[in-house]
């Protein structure tokens, strides 16, 4: 950071925002500030779904994300005809056994309920997909 | 012709059923476990869909995910190999709700054939001899009474079982009595049917079966027989075609029954009749039907040069038999070698773990269907067939060389397999004399053991 001391605040943010982002990502920083001639900066970086699967396997991080897996053979569905059940986007907050979507097989809409509170990060699977047993669908970050 | 078959099974005969698909230009969905991804089926299939983790009744044997795994992927047809659902007449006619035709005879045959005292009485019926025995056994007493009148020993059935499972034999009458309670409660288990019959025993028969091809046409033809004398614990190991104990009038005679006994349950697929063939008094008897392709079908195939899995598949679209009875032709002999990964030194106790190195046999007349390949794990949760080895020759004695030679070949490394106690079954003087039976893997082989340790 020696470097950058040097520089004018408005220097860094124009030419230096990917570095720092680098830098942020490869320290797994969240935040940070940078204070020069009484004017400050704060950097807040998006935390994203990828990272964290990746800090997960590494066991690094607390926030954990678990994939919800499709338990039946069927069409994936976000939507049913029961109104009372709002569907789902990513970034909803969920509470456990909360419906996340269905599995329509058979002629039958069977429930995938969240395991446990958190929020949806991701939806990998879309509307009318077919999927098979075991394939992850959605992704909760607990 | 069919647009698209999935094939409900795993391991060599859903890699069979590939290789004729392939063969008919029809495109192919695999299912497998989650234990099962690696599989060969799975990689050759054009598509596969997963269906369960790995016990059997939450993959293998789930229906409504296999039927969905079939909608979804746009199939017309299912293929269920042999075991699993194969003899489900219930699945059968779940099928045929769904528009899926269901590659194998039709769902009332399935049924009448899978109660082995029902399939019995219709073939009586025909005029095919059957076995003396008794109804199901509702009272202990009838069972004595059945066995002190016909003399022992007397076989324990189960109404369910079939190939090979639920057969006990009984030396006396504190053994019958017994035997019935435990065969009852592991029938139940088995088949969820604990229902029992009795039947006669014939000491050291053969089991001699016909291999039918019938259409929907109510045409019938046999493809001659197979001798499935080579038995360990009624599991059969060593199959061959022609067999030395059935003379050209005596095919004859076995085949017409066979045929006859088809015709008039109205079959309308492969499937095989098994027969005991006394040695001492050449009468034979009709034991069972089984209403799928079987595991040792390729020796039919090698001296008929008829597509077995291929006819199945032509038939269940509606094709009609292209051929009469006169024109088919048995052609030298063919020899099959069942390899199980399992140690024949411990009590043929399962051998599991991962395939490390593996050399398969080869050259003129061999044959080897097979689903391992080096690297890949045989797993414990299903049945320990690795593959078979099929060896043809323009007669008896270049099959028996051919499948020494083979024997030899076979290299398989990271698991035991059967293959040492195959060379013992090869080269045994009894069997090279084509003297087998039902017993002989217990008298003969093992005395032959005893004696040479």
């Amino acid at each position: 950071m020696e470097k950058e001391k040097k520089k004018t605040l408005t220097h860094i943010l124009k030419d230096e925002i990917p570095e720092i982002i680098s830098f942020m990502e490869e320290n797994k920083l969240r935040e940070m500030e940078i204070e020069e001639d009484g004017k400050k900066v704060r950097i807040r970086r998006n935390y994203f779904h990828h990272e964290k699967k990746k800090e997960e396997t590494k066991g690094e991080n607390k926030l954990s994300v678990v994939p919800v897996n499709s338990q039946l053979v069927g069409i994936f569905r976000l939507d049913s005809t029961d109104e009372s059940i709002v569907p789902i986007k990513e970034g909803d907050e969920v509470i456990e056994g909360q419906t996340l979507c269905f599995i329509e097989s058979m002629g039958l809409l069977h429930h995938v309920k969240s395991p446990a509170r958190g929020f949806v990060v991701e939806i990998l699977a879309s509307d009318g997909d077919v999927v098979e047993y075991g394939q992850p669908i959605i992704n909760i970050q607990i | 012709m069919f647009n698209k078959i999935l094939i409900a099974n795993r391991g060599e005969i859903a890699l069979r059923v590939i290789r004729a698909c392939k063969e008919l230009d029809i495109p192919v969905v695999a299912i497998y476990s989650t234990v099962d991804r690696d599989s060969i089926h799975v990689k050759l299939a054009d598509e596969s869909v997963c269906v369960g983790p790995a016990h059997v009744s939450e993959s293998y044997l789930n229906i409504p995910h296999i039927i969905s795994a079939a909608i979804l992927s746009g199939c017309d047809a299912l293929h269920p190999g042999y075991g699993f659902l194969a003899e489900s007449a219930e699945f059968a006619e779940i099928c045929e709700s769904h528009d899926l035709t269901f590659i194998g005879p039709s769902a009332p045959v399935i049924r009448l054939m899978g109660d082995k005292v029902k399939a019995k009485e219709a073939m009586k019926k025909a005029k095919i001899p059957v076995l003396d025995g008794t109804g199901i056994i509702k009272k202990e007493d009838e069972a004595v009474y059945f066995a002190r009148e016909s003399g022992y020993p007397i076989l324990i059935k189960a109404v369910a079982g079939g190939g090979g499972k639920g057969i006990r034999v009984v030396k006396n009458e504190e053994e019958l009595k017994r035997g019935i309670e435990h065969a009852a409660s592991e029938a139940k288990a088995s088949f969820g049917d604990g229902r029992l019959y009795l039947e006669k025993y014939i000491q050291d028969a053969r089991h001699i079966e016909f291999q039918i091809l019938a259409d929907r046409y109510g045409n019938v033809v046999h493809l001659g027989e197979r001798d499935c004398s080579v038995q360990r614990r009624n599991q059969k190991l060593v199959e061959e075609s022609p067999s030395q104990a059935v003379s050209r009038a005596l095919r004859n005679r076995m085949g017409e029954s066979a045929v006859r006994g088809c015709q008039a349950v109205g079959y309308n697929s492969v499937g095989t009749v098994e027969f005991l063939l006394d040695r001492e008094t050449g009468d034979f008897y009709f034991m069972e039907m089984n209403t799928r392709i079987q595991v040792e079908h390729p020796v039919t195939e090698m001296v008929t040069g008829i597509d077995l899995v291929k006819e199945q598949i032509k038939i269940a679209a509606g094709n009609k038999i292209g051929y009469k009875q006169d024109e088919i032709q048995i052609r030298g002999h063919a020899i099959e070698c069942r390899i199980n990964a399992e140690d024949p030194g411990n009590n043929f106790s399962p051998c599991l773990g991962v395939v490390n190195g593996l050399h398969i046999p080869g050259g003129n007349g061999i044959r080897v269907d097979t689903h391992i390949y080096d690297g890949c794990e045989i797993s414990p949760y299903y049945d320990s067939l690795l593959g078979k080895i099929i060896t043809w020759g323009e007669n008896r004695d270049e099959a028996i060389k051919r499948m020494k030679r083979s024997l030899d070949e076979f290299w398989v490394g990271g698991i035991k397999t059967n293959v040492p106690f195959h060379k013992k079954i090869i080269n045994n003087a009894f069997f090279l004399q084509g003297e087998i039976h039902t017993r002989f893997v217990e008298t003969q082989l093992f005395l032959e053991l005893k004696l040479s340790s």
